[in-house]
Formats: C-alpha cells, structure tokens, sequence
C-alpha cells in the first residue's frame, strides 16, 4: 500500500503537534467503526444484535447531551425525562389517534425540543451545581407527573403498548431486526454528523465561548439566553427522536424506565465516553450497555462495583472521557514508534523512502 | 443473567439429532449455551445428577427444549423471578427424573434454556429474541412483570412460539388476549394464572370473611403507585365494592416508601374498620407494623406474605389484638395447605436449599406454583397432540385441557381465554395464633357471588367518592 | 384535630433524617463546594451496620447506633483522603465520582452484607406507644426526633457561637483568603467530612430503629437532603434545618389534604420553585469557593 505525499505531510505535521491526529488518521477510524457497525448484524446474535439496536437509540439521547455538556459546558440530569417526553409522544399519538410512526416521530422531536427548551430558563438564572440538582428534580417531576397523570390508558396504568409498531418505508420493511437496527445505525450518523456541523458552525463558537466566559462573552455582543435556549432545543430534539424510536423498539414504555437513576446514566455515558469526542457518547453508551454482557462478567454486583470504581478512576485520571484517553494513547504510541522509526532510518540517510 | 441447565441431557444430545422423530433437526445444538454464566441461583449444577433411565419401552430419545426468561438479578423483582424459575425448573427435575415422556414412539427429556432479564427491560427482550431465533426455541414460560411480558408477546406470537406467562394483565381489560385474539394473532399466547377478577374475587371474600367484616363495613385500600399497584389496587377496590363494602378512592404510595405513617393517618381519618395492603409483600408486613402503632382500623389484610415467613419472623407472634389476615399468592407454603401442596413445598425446599423440613431464611411468599403445574400441563397437551415441537397443535391441546394439579385436582385451561382459575389460601393471624382456609373457586368465585368485571371496573373509585 | 396532630408528628419525624442529612450535605458543601450525591449510601451504611451489631452480633442497638456512627465516620474521612480531596479543583468532577461511588457502595454493601440485597431491620428499639390527645406517638419517634434537635442545637451553637464555627464560617466564605489569614482550611475540610458523616451514621442507626431498610434507599434521602439544602441556601446549617422540617411538615400535611400519590413531587416544586426565584436559596447560602 501506497501512502500519499498529502497523507505524509499530514503525518508530518501531526508529529510535530503531537496533541493531534492527521485527518486521514480521523477518517480511517471513522470509517473503521463505521464498517464495524455496520458488519455488526453478520457476525452476532440476535440478543446482541437487539442490545447494539437499544445502544445506537440510547447514544442518539447521550449525543444530545453532549451538545449541551460538550459545547456549552452544561451537564443536565433532565434528560431522561425529555427522552421520556419523546417515548410518550410518540406512544400516545400511536395509540390513541392513529398516527404513524413516521407522523409520531417529527412530533416526539418537536414536544422534546420544548420541553429542553422550558429547562434552558432555570439554566439562565442558576448556574453550576444549583443548575445540576433542579435538573434532577426535573427529570424526577417528570417521571412522577407520567406515573400519575392522564387516562390515556383508559384508566389502567399500565405503561403504554406500542402494539404493531414500524411500517414499511418506500418498500424496505421495517419489521426484521436487521432492517430496524440499519435504521437505528442511519439515525445515529444523521446525530454524529448534526454534532459535527454543529461544532463546526459558528453558533458551536458561540456556545464555547460561553462555555469559557459567560461576562465576556456578553460584553462582546453574544445574547446568552438565546444561546443557552437555542442550545437546550437542540439537545431536546436528539432526545425527542431517541424517545419515539425507543417506544417502537421496546413496544412497551412505563415511567420507571425515564427515572432519576436513568438521567444519571445518560449523564455517566457522556462523562465516560467524553463529550467533545465524535464517538465519545456512542463509545460511552456502548461501554454502559454492553460491559455486563462480556462472559466474565457473572456476578452483576461485581460488574456495577468495577463500574464505579472505573467512573471514579476515570474522572480522576481521564478527566476528558475514555475517547480522549485512548486518542492520547494512541498518539504517544504513534510517536514512540515514528522516532524510533527515524532513529533507525535516518544515520544512513536513505532516499528510497516511498515503502509503507 | 443467563444461564442453562441441562438436566439429564449431557449423554442423549448426541442421539437426539437423529432421532427427532419430525423431519426438522432440533434447533442449533452446538450454538447452545452452557453454565458458563450461572450467578445468582446456588441450585443449579446441584441436583443434575443422572438417573436416566426410561421406563416406557420406547425406542428412541429425545429433547425437548424450553426457554425460561425472568428477573434473577438487579431490583425487587428478582425474587419473584428466581421463585418462578425454582417452579419450573423443579418440574422440569422430576419429569426427567422418573424417566421423561413419551410421545409416538419417543421418549422425551426436557431442557431448560434460562435468561435473567437482569430487571431491565431491553435485556429481558434480548433475551426473548435470542432464546426464539439464536438458540430456536418454541416454548417460552416468562418473563415478568407486566411491561416486559407484554412486549415479549408482541414477540413470540408472530413467530408462533408458544408462551406462558403468570401475568394477570394478559386477559384483563387493555391486555391483548380474548376469545376473539386467542383463535387467532395470539393463538399461541396463555395465561397461566387465574383472571384478575377470579383472584381478587376469592381473595377479598376470603379476607373479608376470616375478618369477620360485615356488609356495610368501611374497607379502604393502600397500595404502591406503580403501574401493577395502580391496576391491582383499583381492580380490588371495585371487588371490594361489589362485596357489599363501603370504600373509598385507593390511597397510593410512592414506590420505596419506608415510612407510611402519613398515608396511614389519612387512612385512619376515613374511620375504617379494614384496611387492605396491596401488593409488595415486604412493604405490605411494614405497613401493618406501622398501621397497629398508630390503631387505625380494626385488622388489617396483608397481601403476598406466606404464614411459614410470619412463624420464622415473628416466632412469639406480635402484639396484635387487632386480626391481620395473610393473602398468600397461590396455596400457602407452611400451615394447614393441602397434603398435595405440603408435598410441593417439602419438594421445593429439597431443590432450593437440600432440606425438605424449610429453608432458612423462608421466602417472604411462595410462588413457584405459577409455573410448576404448568410444566405438567404441557407435557399433557404434548402427549394428547401427539407432537413435541407443531406449536399449533400443541396450542390447541392445550386449549380446554385438564390436569391433576398441585394449585386444583381440576386445572383446566379455558379454551376461549387461554387462561386458568383456580381458588386461593388465606390465613388469619391474631396474637401468634395462625390459620389457614383454602378458598375454592366454586365457593368464592366471581361466578358464584355474583361479581362481574363490568361492575368492578365501574366501581374502581370506590363507593363514597 | 387528632388528625391533625398526628400528621404534625408524622412530619417531624420525617423531617429528623433529613435534617442530620442536610446538615452534613450543607456542610461539606459550604467549605469544599461538592454535592456529595453519596452522602444517602453513608446513612445507608449507617443503619445496615447498626443493623449487624444489634441483631447479626446479638447485641444492643444503642452500641449498634455508637458503633454506626464511629464506623460511617471514618468511612467518609477515609473517602475524603483517598478520594475527593483530589476533586477540590474541580467539584462538578467531585459531583461525578460521588455518582460512581454510589454504585460502588450500594454493590459492596449487597456484596458483603449477610443478607444480600435484601431488607434488613430491628425490633423498634422504644417499643412503647404513647397516646397524646388521640394521636398516636411511637417511643422510637420520639428518640429520633429529640436526639435530632439535641445533636443539631449542639452543631449549631459550635458553628455559630464558637472559635472554630467563626472560622469555619469564614472559610466557607473565602477559602483562599481564610488560609492566607492562618485558618487551617485543609484541616477544617477533614473535620467537616467527619462531622457530616458522623451525622449520616447516627440517621442511619436511628432511621433503621424507624423502619426497615435496603440498600438502595440512600437516594431518596440524599435528593430530599439536597431539596432542602438548597431551599435553607446551601452552605447555611440552620436554613437546611429549618427546610428539612418544613418539608417533613408539607409531605405529612400533603398527603393529609391532597393527593398523596403526589407527595413525593413537593421536595422538587419547591426546590425548583426556590432555586427559580432565588436562585441562591431562602436565606442567604454561598455559592461554594469553586462554583462561578
């Protein structure tokens, strides 16, 4: 194989700013985790195949939190009660007026975003700690006004069956597991890609630089509420859309699923995966879903004890989340091997150095 | 967490494949899965010891394999779920034990593929689609409670597996199977537990009678806010009002509540002369605790809890000139319950713990019996539809069936509903003092008192709004 | 009106373990500007172990109760020098490890304690009920509610009329500024995990006399803490006891009059209703050192 000059220069430079990847470095693990996503449904079983389904729906939630977390530095516990907001939406105009999946799925999006957008208003008046524990009373209220709340269950509560679930779209049935996971993997690009046009864009500017420096960046002109509301919408519609696809996933939705604890383990998906990471939230996700599916792992106390012990080692050492971690990993084993390599190469000066 | 168990099965495997006497080669057996995963029930490698030998002079061996999904770890329901397994699994035991059964000219074992849904439903999911396309299964028993078994039947009905489920909700009003559904998208779909309206029927006219409540007594209710507290609650509130008593909304508690003393008070503040505690056994002995502290009415139902746990918990009684009566879930485990059922448990401490005089701790209640007759039921409608593995036919074995039963010496299964009834174990306790009445469906039934689900769910509010 | 009074009892008492949480939640966050979201799984620990001493060792429970609060004491020292002395710098980090030491702790105690993950409780160690107008009065809740005020009438007098308080009070103020005047900061930190641990062990002990237990309840008492903390103004002792037994009262008195299934909801419209209005608590609290 080949490498092209561009392709060495960027190596180049990136050994000389070795804090960062070269972009055809990014590209070839994109494309790699891509191919090993999409690969999934040939190799694995039906029950992991399901569980990989429930992680590409729960990552989309935690991709929403990211956006929030990761640009503009605020962490909400809120946000399983906006996936619940989502599910239920979903579920109700499902059941109860007849809608589509396809109808139900924008409006999940749309009853979501102002949901987040209605918890951005305490984030403009509280802030830090005080902003973290009135999102868990929020996401609390949440899953409390839904266990007690309307009749839509024609008085029997007990959570709602999605009965039927998916149709077809334009001709591909969306009723196999496989053709249900392909969409799940389709929604989860249109989340990483939207996070990275929204990082991209100058409105992502406009969160960081809120994120560094709420009195300085009013001073330079940028309107804080808006931001912090725009912000709250987005995140909202990635919970929104996550919410309905997880009805129709589940066929069955109960309060006790959107609970407090649930909105901690959004938040410890996204802490431990790392926000600002392209695939920090897929990885944290993957990593909360699928750790007590390893063979190893028989006891399920020892499994939740190796999990919090790894949390809190995590946040003491990797602050920035796993992704980063093992970019940082790769990097120092990268240059190790790149000087060593010019070490090796470079006393006798040869010039054929077009091999690879 | 899941895990397998092969009974006796370890030396027939090998011949089973050629022997099926259908066409179809059994389902995957080399992509089976072992014990390798087997964390939380200490009986499972135990008891396998073999002792194989047929005693029907059929020529040829085979397997039967059945899935079993239920919550063995993670969250309060994990001890329902190991009880259902221990059923199921005991029965499974002593059929391979007396040498398995013979349909055609084939003996059969059974063996037991178990998931543990880990209390989450995602998992518990996985798990059903993994035991019905990975591992081929046909017949499924579980899981619980309502929300996953729901979403499990949208499942297996699809894909014509047969499936038993303990789950009331099935049949009740906004469940999915009826006269009209079980003919045809649910045909394989059964409840193995009495309806809702049988259960709270006996049950109530039992309480009320070891009471000693009369018509026109004020009954109130006190259950868990959840989902299956919210619907057992009201349900019973409305078999309450149709016993003839006084009643009043159901007063609900968030779940995890430690300290029921403000619900109590309010309670006490409608002049009770009952109170009934809906449907955590734990919460429900707590709550008659802190109900006879505070005096606020003249006994007290206790739901879930069985008289052994009571004996063992408290062994000089407690302080209660105020009667509690103990609804079992099923029979009773310890005192007065049939000899057949005295039998069951004797064998169900065997399994559990190697001793058929109890187990120590006691379970808090017993309900291994919402699998166990059930095992037998099905190997009943094997034999009459002369198959192992046509779903179809065994579905409608099964319909209208009768078997000899530890729960009734006549468990039929309704060929409309695809459900059974059968009666209930009640016991009084007052002042260390325990007995225990067996409430028969054809005493205490809806159908002989008169009770109708339309009155029912039109009284759920309660008599005095 | 015998309602009524009963109600007001069955507040109070519910109000006594959430006041000696809140105390030790307001506290560390006061001097260290951490939400110590474990501080639920302390009492949790606290009643599991006076739980083992008075029946596991066939002993009483008032040794159970000294030895709860000596053991969970030092447990939180422990996790204050091992762990989160490491997140001053940062406490929305020190927030995080909190959560993962949940889990942690709640695994361990089903892990270690003989009866897995299952309830565990005592014989009320005040069997006796008295009868005061018509209203019924457990003895237990009565020690629980007095040795509550006992222990936070002698907190109070040693935060706010003492040598240390004044310091510790300046310290939760400005951190820096105390320890360039010589106050010993790091060492007043120590002390106050101590002291909000000593106090979560006595909850517990005395919350396990009250009612069973199992170990995931913590979270429910830690959120309540938190709800009145912040309604008191985090970082003020008296504020957070004064809320906790407001709350006590609203829960038993909601339940009376409105729905009771709604009960468990006031904690958090009051503290979202407070927090949106005084964004800083009732009476004046402190932002903590580190939060901008």
């Amino acid at each position: 194989m080949r490498m092209t000059t561009s392709a060495r220069n960027q190596i180049a430079e990136a050994i000389s700013n070795p804090r960062r990847m070269a972009t055809v470095e990014r590209v070839v693990v994109i494309v790699a985790v891509g191919i090993f996503i999409l690969l999934i449904p040939e190799f694995t079983t039906s029950r992991h195949l399901f569980l990989a389904t429930v992680t590409g729906t729960t990552a989309i939630a935690v991709y929403g939190l990211a956006v929030i977390f990761g640009q503009a530095g605020i962490l909400s516990l809120a946000h399983a009660g906006l996936w619940a907001i989502g599910a239920y939406t979903g579920a109700i105009f499902f059941r109860e007026f007849g809608w589509s999946y396809w109808a139900v799925l924008p409006l999940g999006i749309i009853f979501s975003s102002i949901a987040a957008a209605m918890l951005a208003y305490p984030a403009l008046r509280i802030r830090g700690h005080f902003f973290l524990i009135a999102t868990f009373g929020f996401g609390e209220l949440v899953r409390i006004v839904l266990e007690n709340g309307g009749g839509f269950e024609s008085g029997r509560r007990l959570g709602l069956i999605v009965q039927g679930g998916m149709p077809d779209f334009f001709g591909i049935g969306l009723q196999s597991a496989n053709s249900i996971y392909y969409v799940t993997v389709a929604y989860l690009a249109i989340a990483i890609v939207t996070v990275y046009l929204i990082r991209r864009s100058g409105f992502g500017a406009t969160m960081r630089a809120v994120r560094e420096n709420e009195d300085l960046s009013e001073s330079i002109g940028i309107h804080i509420a808006r931001t912090k509301i725009l912000a709250f919408t987005m995140s909202g519609a990635f919970t929104g859309a996550a919410g309905v696809h997880y009805a129709f996933l589940l066929k069955h939705i109960e309060p006790s699923l959107f609970g407090a604890q649930d909105g901690i383990e959004l938040a410890l998906m996204v802490l431990l995966g790392g926000a600002v990471p392209l695939l920090g939230p897929l990885l944290g996700a993957s990593v909360v879903l699928f750790v007590p599916e390893l063979p190893f792992a028989d006891n399920p106390n020892f499994v939740q004890i190796a999990y919090g012990l790894a949390l809190i080692l995590l946040i003491l050492l990797l602050p920035r989340g796993l992704v980063s971690g093992l970019k940082a990993l790769y990097i120092e084993a990268r240059d190790l091997l790149m000087r060593t390599f010019r070490s090796v190469r470079e006393p006798p000066q040869t010039p054929t150095s077009e091999h690879t | 967490m899941p895990h397998s168990l092969h009974w006796c099965s370890a030396s027939l495997s090998p011949r089973a494949a050629t022997t099926t006497p259908s066409n179809k080669p059994p389902p995957n057996p080399n992509r089976r899965r072992s014990n390798r995963r087997n964390p939380n029930l200490n009986h499972s490698n135990r008891r396998s010891r073999n002792r194989q030998q047929p005693q029907q002079a059929a020529a040829e061996t085979g397997i039967v394999r059945i899935g079993s999904v239920q919550p063995l770890s993670g969250g309060g329901l994990a001890f329902y779920g190991k009880s259902e397994e221990v059923g199921l699994m005991l029965a499974v035991q002593q059929i391979n034990e007396s040498g398995g059964f013979v349909v055609g000219d084939t003996t059969y074992t059974i063996e037991v593929v178990a998931r543990d849904t880990r209390s989450d439903d995602a998992v518990g999911i996985a798990a059903v689609q993994e035991l019905i396309r990975d591992e081929g299964i046909k017949i499924i028993f579980g899981p619980i409670p309502h929300g996953v078994g729901l979403a499990a039947s949208e499942l297996t009905q699809p894909e014509q597996v047969l499936h038993l489920m303990s789950l009331s909700i099935l049949t009740s009003e906004g469940g999915v199977l009826n006269p009209e559904t079980s003919q045809t998208s649910h045909k394989w779909l059964f409840q193995i537990e009495p309806s809702e309206l049988t259960r709270s029927t006996i049950t109530a006219a039992g309480v009320l009678e070891l009471l000693g409540a009369q018509p026109g007594d004020t009954s109130v209710i006190i259950a868990t806010d959840d989902p299956s507290g919210q619907f057992l609650g009201r349900f019973y509130n409305g078999v309450l009002t149709a016993l003839g008593q006084k009643t009043h909304p159901v007063v609900f508690y968030p779940p995890g509540t430690t300290d029921f003393t403000p619900f109590l008070t309010r309670l006490k503040g409608l002049n009770p002369d009952w109170v009934h505690n809906w449907y955590i056994a734990a919460d429900s002995v707590l709550i008659a605790e802190q109900a006879l502290e505070l005096e606020v009415a003249r006994g007290y139902m206790v739901f879930g809890v069985d008289p052994g746990w009571w004996q063992e918990n408290f062994p000089d009684g407690i302080e209660n000139e105020s009667p509690i009566v103990l609804a079992c879930i099923n029979l009773c485990r310890a005192i007065n319950s049939s000899e057949r059922s005295r039998e069951h448990y004797r064998a169900v401490n065997e399994f559990e713990c190697g001793d058929p005089d109890g187990c120590s701790p006691a379970p808090l209640t017993d309900i291994t019996l919402w699998q166990y007759d059930y095992v037998y039921m099905l190997v009943a409608a094997m034999q009459k539809a002369g198959t192992v593995d046509d779903t179809t036919a065994i579905a409608e074995a099964l319909e209208g069936i009768t078997i000899d039963g530890v729960l009734s010496s006549t468990l039929t299964m309704d060929p409309e509903w695809h459900r059974v009834a059968h009666g209930y174990d009640t016991c009084r306790v007052q002042l260390g003092e325990i007995a225990c009445t067996n409430f028969s469906l054809e005493e205490y039934g809806p159908e002989a008192l008169g009770v109708t689900e339309e009155f029912v769910l039109a009284n759920q509010e309660g008599s005095e709004q | 009106m015998e309602i009524f009074l009963q109600q007001v009892i069955n507040g109070l008492s519910i109000g006594a373990v959430i006041a000696l949480m809140a105390l030790g939640v307001t506290l560390i966050f006061g001097l260290t500007g951490l939400v110590m979201f474990a501080h639920g799984e302390l009492l949790v620990i606290g009643g599991f172990l006076a739980w083992f001493v008075t029946i596991q060792l066939s002993s009483s429970f008032w040794l159970g109760m000294v030895f709860a609060i000596v053991a969970v004491g030092l447990i939180g020292l422990a996790l204050e020098r091992g762990v989160f002395r490491f997140t001053f710098d940062s406490p929305i980090n020190g927030f995080i490890v909190s959560l993962g030491l949940i889990i942690v702790l709640q695994h361990l105690l089903v892990e270690l304690s003989p009866a897995g993950a299952s309830i565990v409780d005592i014989p009320a160690p005040i069997g006796k009920v008295f009868d005061l107008g018509g209203a019924r009065i457990p003895g237990t809740r009565v020690l629980v509610v007095g040795a509550t005020l006992a222990v936070v009438a002698v907190m109070l007098w040693v935060i706010y009329r003492s040598s240390h308080g004044r310091a510790l009070r300046a310290s939760a103020i400005d951190r820096d500024t105390a320890a360039l005047m010589g106050i010993p900061v790091r060492r007043y930190i120590m002390v106050v995990f101590l002291v909000g641990s000593l106090l979560a062990g006595l909850g517990g002990a005395l919350m396990i006399g009250l009612f069973p237990i199992d170990p995931f309840i913590g979270g429910r008492f830690v959120i309540k803490a938190f709800a009145v903390a912040l309604a008191g103004g985090l970082g003020n002792p008296l504020g957070a006891i004064l809320a906790a037994f407001g709350l006590g009262l609203a829960e038993a008195m909601g339940t009376q009059y409105f729905q009771p299934e709604w009960s468990e909801s006031y904690a958090f419209i009051v503290m979202i209703i407070i927090l949106l209005v005084r964004p800083r608590g009732l009476l004046t609290g402190l932002q903590g050192p580190a939060a901008r």
